[in-house]
Order: structure tokens, then sequence, then C-alpha cells
């Protein structure tokens, strides 16, 4: 039942549907059966939560076991959060209605340093001060997880305990380890020393930083000796074993990606220098095809959507694609599903798996060249040739495919204005590929849209030594990149700069960054994903009144031998890796992939033991009589 | 093999919740989940064909909805109704599914169920019985082509009312279908009691034609 007070409100705010639960493939329990109970809390809208798989893995791995329950969480609108305040609505999960107050965890997921500030305000809308140091009970703990967790310095003064990589063993041993303590009346200090023995947890009030005079840090300390120094990222080893749900929560109101997704593999072997998740998610592993396709009709039959998306960083890289496609199509097109391949790569699109997927999909194309001439493309690792986008396009036009999308960055180490004007060179190009060809769609024009981010420098990545370009240099690019495109079959949007400035300083910041997310929290800031919500002045302003400098932590580069504020935690691999291939960058050099050969990542130690991709791949070959 | 089916279905609990743009969505899926294989239209984008006889307000409760639909295999009815009530969510049930005996354009009246809280109902209920006497209530209508003036008298029948300590309870007929639709809310709305009502809830009960049978 809806509680009085929440539904004399409902209909005053967009979108009630949001806010009430209920939806298929939710789960209920008993409250008075379960020992844990857990709110999986996303730090942005439902439409943007219920899009993400995390969550869901999460979620259905919570509630496989019987006594524990955990619950959805997300972000209120600010017409609902105004009527929350104004009643006196304590945030609550939309399963029980409960609120989240009384829970044994909240439980965020770090998926873009723009929702920092979200999660401050979901914690002072459950009536829970938003320090950890002011929570002194052993329930609720608050927790985060996610990529943003690999630098989860800004936050450490708010999250008790942070999960370094995957998370499907350890927020099972976290959460068993809290029923015990719960049991043996411990305090919340005996939890958290406790927890923090457990591999890939890291509690942060249990590390001191020391900094030098010159602002940068000088060490970073466990304050017992029975925790680690360095906390290692969990992984698992087997994905074909891994857990996976065969249900989804099917929302009601249309989230942004409305679709079953399948996990195919985990990690990518390219190594774009750029990419913090090609890095972070090392090493590469993959399921198989018989696993994916099992799951996926599974999760088609549970759910009853009309699309699933295979999902990955690069779904083409999976070794069994092409069996893939053929077993999935076989059930999919007779029950009208659309599979859809959103991380496709421009370099190994073959016409093959172009034809299998054309029988589906009808939209627009897009690719992700990023840079836009050879000699950034090689800058940054992305090993795509400009006869092969050419190709991919060709190959496209002939499909019938009229629009195509290029995703480019801005503000890449080592770039100059000819690889800023080599973007709108490359889009013509493909323009006038496309009217020279004699037999091109008929009857229509292309378009070419450009889509250009400014670059984040991220940890974890072979720039993370780098500075991020200024806000007037970005602001300069953009405007020579506007005015180098000549045609109007070329569109062109820009990343606002200022959003990528603050993402930066989130990304790459230190423990004195806390004061500076609740001030800007105090001064408004919630939901700033959403560019109608974002206020840069608050952000600014908040790093001036504390006197912080915005550019030691954006626009400096920093020496190879300089502690990072993350250095305490390892993603598996080594600095060493990173400044080689830092080095490389500069020297235009590219890297081969974990296919092609081992760069000595040290990724691989995460296997125990396991063979890494590079010799895991031959074996591949050597049974498909290919090697 | 395909037989156009009409399939009536309640609508409570938090399900008045979901708007009815999400409500297509959710039965295509409901449909799916049940293993039921349906008529989808032909064209660029395909999708299950479905038609409301008459979409109900976001948050009001209904207990006869309907809607048009075309299966494509030999299944009996009630096994459609069993298998769709296994897969439904919470709030919405299957009552009945049928032939389409009528047309959608036979419909001409609904009954709602009107509950009303209030800080004082015996003076609110006096109030809205006197309101619902009069002669003649004119309201504006906001439609497509702009806002016009609407006699509601002749309308609308008062089938019951009362109330208890806390709210005034209302039983309406309303003129409804594809000609003249009153939304219940219009009618509170210019009432002079409409600013003392805390909370309404509203519930749909019957769907009828000019004789006031059931529609089928
Ligand atoms: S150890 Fe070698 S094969 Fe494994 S992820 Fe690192 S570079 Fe790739």
């Amino acid at each position: 039942m809806i509680p009085k007070k929440l539904e004399r409100n409902l209909l005053k705010v967009q979108k009630p549907g949001r806010y009430i639960g209920g939806e298929p493939g939710s789960v209920h329990k008993d409250k008075t059966k379960v020992d844990e109970r857990i709110a999986f809390c996303f730090p942005d809208m439902y439409e943007v939560g219920m899009s993400h798989l995390g969550m869901k893995i999460l979620y259905s791995l919570y509630n496989s076991r019987e006594n524990f329950w955990c619950e959805r969480v997300f972000a209120p609108d600010v017409d609902m959060e105004d009527v929350m305040r104004s009643e006196g609505i304590l945030l609550y999960g939309l399963e029980s209605f409960d609120p989240i107050k009384d829970f044994d965890f909240i439980a965020f997921t770090l998926q873009y340093e723009m929702s920092y500030t979200g999660v401050l305000n979901m914690l002072d809308l459950a009536g829970l001060p938003v320090r950890a140091s002011e929570r002194k009970e052993l329930s609720p703990i608050v927790i985060a997880g996610g990529p943003c967790a690999c630098n989860p310095e800004p936050l450490t003064a708010f999250v008790d305990l942070f999960l370094i990589g995957e998370g499907e063993e350890v927020n099972l041993e976290i959460t068993e380890l809290h029923l015990k303590a719960k049991n043996e009346g411990w305090s919340k200090e005996q939890y958290l020393h406790e927890a923090a023995k457990i591999p890939g947890v890291y509690v942060p009030s249990l590390y001191d930083v020391t900094y030098h005079e010159d602002g940068t840090i000088k060490a970073v300390t466990p304050i017992y000796d029975d925790i680690p120094e360095k906390i290692t990222k969990r992984i698992i080893v087997d994905m074909d074993k891994v857990f996976y749900p065969d249900k989804f929560v099917v929302p009601f109101v249309e989230p942004v990606h409305d679709r079953a997704m399948v996990e195919v593999l985990r990690g990518c072997i390219r190594g774009c220098r750029f990419c913090q998740a090609g890095f972070i998610y090392r090493p590469f592993r993959e399921k198989r095809a018989e696993t994916i396709d099992k799951c996926g009709k599974a999760l088609c039959d549970s759910t009853g959507y009309n699309e699933i998306s295979l999902t990955s960083l690069s779904t083409s890289d999976l070794s069994e694609i092409e069996p893939l496609l053929d077993k999935m199509l076989t059930w999919s097109q007779e029950r009208k599903i659309n599979l859809s391949l959103p991380s496709l790569r421009v370099d190994n699109f073959s016409e093959a798996l172009l034809e299998k997927i054309a029988k589906v999909r009808k939209s627009g194309l897009t690719f992700a060249p990023e840079g836009g001439t050879q000699r950034i493309r090689d800058v940054i690792n992305k090993n795509v040739s400009e006869e092969e986008i050419m190709n991919t396009c060709r190959t496209a036009f002939e499909g019938g495919y009229t629009n195509v999308k290029l995703y480019f960055m801005m503000g890449l180490p080592t770039e100059t204005d000819d690889d800023i004007r080599g973007i709108a060179v490359l889009a013509q190009k493909i323009v006038d590929m496309f009217y020279a060809m004699p037999n091109r769609p008929k009857g229509k024009g292309v378009n070419v849209s450009i889509s250009c981010a400014c670059f984040v420098p991220k940890p974890f990545t072979p720039f993370q030594f780098e500075p991020q370009d200024t806000m007037e240099e970005f602001d300069r690019k953009q405007k020579l990149l506007r005015s180098s495109i000549t045609t109007r079959k070329v569109t062109l949007s820009c990343h606002d700069a200022s959003t990528s400035f603050v993402e930066e300083i989130l990304a790459k910041g230190d423990r004195r960054l806390c004061d500076v997310v609740e001030l800007a929290w105090k001064k408004g800031s919630r939901l700033d994903g959403w560019s109608e919500h974002l206020d840069i002045e608050r952000w600014t302003g908040s790093m001036k009144e504390l006197g912080l400098d915005a550019a030691f932590y954006a626009n400096r580069r920093r020496a190879y031998d300089e502690i990072e504020p993350w250095e305490h935690l390892d993603y598996g691999v080594s600095k060493e890796f990173l400044i080689r291939e830092n080095k490389l960058a500069h020297a235009d050099t590219t890297t081969p992939n974990c296919k092609q050969k081992c760069s000595a990542c040290a990724a691989n130690k995460l296997l125990k033991g396991e063979k890494c991709v590079a010799a895991k791949y031959q074996d591949f070959l050597r049974e498909n009589g290919k090697g | 093999m395909q037989r156009n089916i009409r399939i009536f279905f309640e609508k409570t609990g938090r399900a008045k919740y979901i708007s009815h743009l999400d409500m297509t969505r959710c039965w295509t899926r409901t449909f799916n989940r049940a293993g039921l294989p349906m008529w989808y239209t032909e064209g660029f984008n395909p999708h299950l064909y479905m038609t409301f006889a008459l979409p109900l307000s976001l948050g009001f409760e209904g207990l006869c909805e309907s809607f048009d639909a075309r299966l494509i295999a030999d299944i009996p009815l009630d096994e459609v109704k069993e298998r769709l009530n296994q897969v439904l969510p919470t709030g919405l049930q299957i009552s009945r599914v049928a032939d389409q005996k009528m047309n959608a354009r036979e419909i001409k009246w609904a009954d709602y169920e009107l509950c009303l809280e209030c800080e004082n109902p015996k003076s609110v209920h006096e109030k809205l019985t006197e309101f619902l006497n009069r002669d003649s209530i004119v309201v504006e209508k906001r439609t497509k082509k702009g806002v016009k003036d609407m006699e509601l008298n002749g309308l609308y029948t008062v089938l019951e009312s009362s109330f208890d300590e806390t709210s005034v309870l209302l039983k309406l007929r309303l003129a409804t279908g594809v000609e003249t639709n009153v939304n219940p809310m219009l009618l509170l709305e210019n009432s002079p009691v409409y600013a003392e009502i805390l909370q309404t809830s509203v519930r749909r009960t019957a769907v009828l034609t000019a004789d006031l049978n059931n529609f089928e």
C-alpha cells in the first residue's frame, strides 16, 4: 500500500510512475523474515538508473539470497524533491515504501562524477547526516562502487566503505559480515575494521593522507597494520559461471534504454589510451555464445521485451560473435525481437556482420574514430585507419543507411589545430564518397553528424598524467572546428566544456575536494548530469571559497613519480605500464591489442594463474583451426 | 488464424499511476511474457495492435476497463485470461476475455465512485449536494479547438451521496463516449468545495451503453 502522505501528493508531480515501484519483476519480501535490508541507490533519476545494467545484476544477486532484501532507490526529480521536503516524506525504497535510513546498507553506484552531489542529496533526503563521521550506528552503512570508485577520494567524507572492482562476490561478503556484526553487537568502527580486511574493500577513514608543501600527496597510510596498504580490485575470473539475472524489473515509465540486456564480455582488449573503462575493467573475459544465447532467451521470456542488446565495451570483439548472432537470430526474428549491438567498432565491422544486424536494425549507424587525423589516432591508440572508416561508411551506405554519426574528442594530448581541422576534413570525405557512389541510396541526401566531446583525462589511464585543456582553449578549438565545416551535410554538436572541467577536477581530485562537493551541494547542486540543472558557478564558487585551485587539479601535468590520490588502489594495470604507454603516445606510437600481443599491463595477476587474453586467444585460434 | 478479442481488466492500487501511454508498452510485454502470439501492425515500425475503448485518466482506478487486440493462434479465451493474469503486475487483472460484441461508439455513460477526503465532510457534502442540484452548471472545457462553454446539466446523474468522519462519498453517472465526455474532475473542479478537498480517489465502476447495459 502506498503511504497516505505520498499518495496525496503523487498527482502533483510529473510522471508519478517513477515513485511507486510495483513493476513486473520487482522483488517483494516479508520484512520480518529478512536479516539484511539493502537500499540500492542510483544517484540520478529513475529513467537513467533503470537503464543501468550493473544495478539490475546486483539487485537480483542480493535478492537471490533468501534472507537479504534489496530495494531500488532513485533521485527524485526537482518537483518531487520539493514535495518530499515540504511534506516530510523521507527517501524510501520503491518496493516497501519504508524509509531507507532504517535499512542496513545504503549502496550507491558511481557511474559519473556529475552525480556526486546527488549522493549527498539522497542521504539528506533520507534524513541522515551526509558526513560518515556523524553517522555513529552500525546501520545503515553507506557503501559505494562502480567505475568512479577507482578514485573515490572526493567522496571519502561521506561514504563509509567503497567496493573496488566487480561486486558479485564482495557485496555478499560484506553483507554477511554485517549480519554477524549485528548478531554479536559490534560497533560501527569494529565492523569497518573487519570489513577492511576483505579483499576489494576500501574503508577511507582507516587511511591517513599527508601532503607535501606544494599540495601534492606525500603518503597514504593505513592506521592499522592488519589492513592492506594497497587495496586490490576484485574480479570474476570465470565469466561463464558468474551470476546473471534471469529476470529484470520492467519499468512502466520509459527509461533511457528500455530493453533487455545481456552482458557478453567484460574488459576490453583494445587499450585506447583515453578510455578509463578500457583499463579499469581489465583483463578481457568473455562468455561463450551458448551461455549468452541462453541468458538472452530467458530474459526475453521473463521480461517480454521486444529488444535485446548485447552489452559490453566492444561487442564485436567477442570471439564467437558470428555464431552468437546466428543462434540468436533463429528465435529473435520470429518473435519480433530486435537485436541491438550498441558498441560496434569501425575496424572489425565485417560485411557478414553488417548483413546480420541489418536484418533487425534499421536506425542510423554510429562510429567513434575519436580523432580526426591518423597521427592523433595513433597517439590515443585508436587503431583504426581512415581507409577502414571509409570502408565501413561505404558498406553502411550500400546497406541503405544515409545517416552516420561520428564521435570525436578534442583536447587530446599532443593535439594541434591540424588535428581539429582533420575532423572536418574526414567528415567532408565521407560526404564526398557518398555522392561519388553510383549505387548510393537514391532520392536521399546524406547526413554526417559529428559529436565532439571535451577530453577528460582519467585515473588509471596512460593519460592520467596529462593536463586538461583550459576552458579558453576548448572554446577556441570549438570555434576552429565549427569554422572548418563548410557543408550543411555535416552537422556538429560540441559538448559543454565547463561540465568536462568539473568532471576532471572530481575525477583526479583528492580528499580535500570533499568540502567542495559538500559546499556545491549546499549551494543547490544535484542532478548535475542534466544540463538544465547544472550551474557551473556552484562548483567554481565553492572551489574559490574554500581556497582550492581548480587548475592544480585539472590543468597541471603530473610527474610520473608524483603519488596520485588513487595510488593506494590497485586495478591490476601497473603504473609502469601506464608510464610506458604515456611515453609511446608522445612518440605517436601504437600498441597492439591484447589478442595480438600481450603488453604486460600486469592485469593478468588478477586471474589467479588462469591464462590471460593473448594466450587464450591463441588457444581459440588453434581450436577453430585458424592458428 | 486471426481472432479479434476484447480484454476486460481492472486497474487498481499502484497501477493507477501507470499513464495511458505506458499502458500500451506494459500490455505488449505482458502478451510477450504470456507467450501469446498477437497481431502486429505492418510497416516501418511494427507494434502490437491494441485499441482502448476509453482511456482512463492518470490516477483513476477502473473496474471494467477494456481494449481490443487480435490473437493469431487458436487459443481458448479462458486460457488467454489465465496466462495473462499469471504475468501481470499487481494492480492489473483480467476479468474477462471475449469476442467483440459491441462497437466502442455505443458507449454513452460511465459510473464513477468518488471518495473526497476533507476536514469537514458534513458541510462539504451539503454544499456539494446544493451544487449538483442546480438547474444549470456551465463550465469551460478545453478542447483541441480552444476553450468552449459546456452545459453539464443533463450530462450527469447523482446515483448516491453520503459522508462519514473523513470523507464525502459520491456515485456519479457521467456522459461518456466519442461525442461527449465528462470527466468527474471537471465537475469537481467547478464546484464550490474544490479547495476544501484534501485528496480525491476516483474509481470507474461501469461503462454503459445508451440503454444502460454493460459495454461488451
Ligand atoms: S596482461 Fe597482457 S593480455 Fe592480459 S590484459 Fe594485460 S596486456 Fe592484455
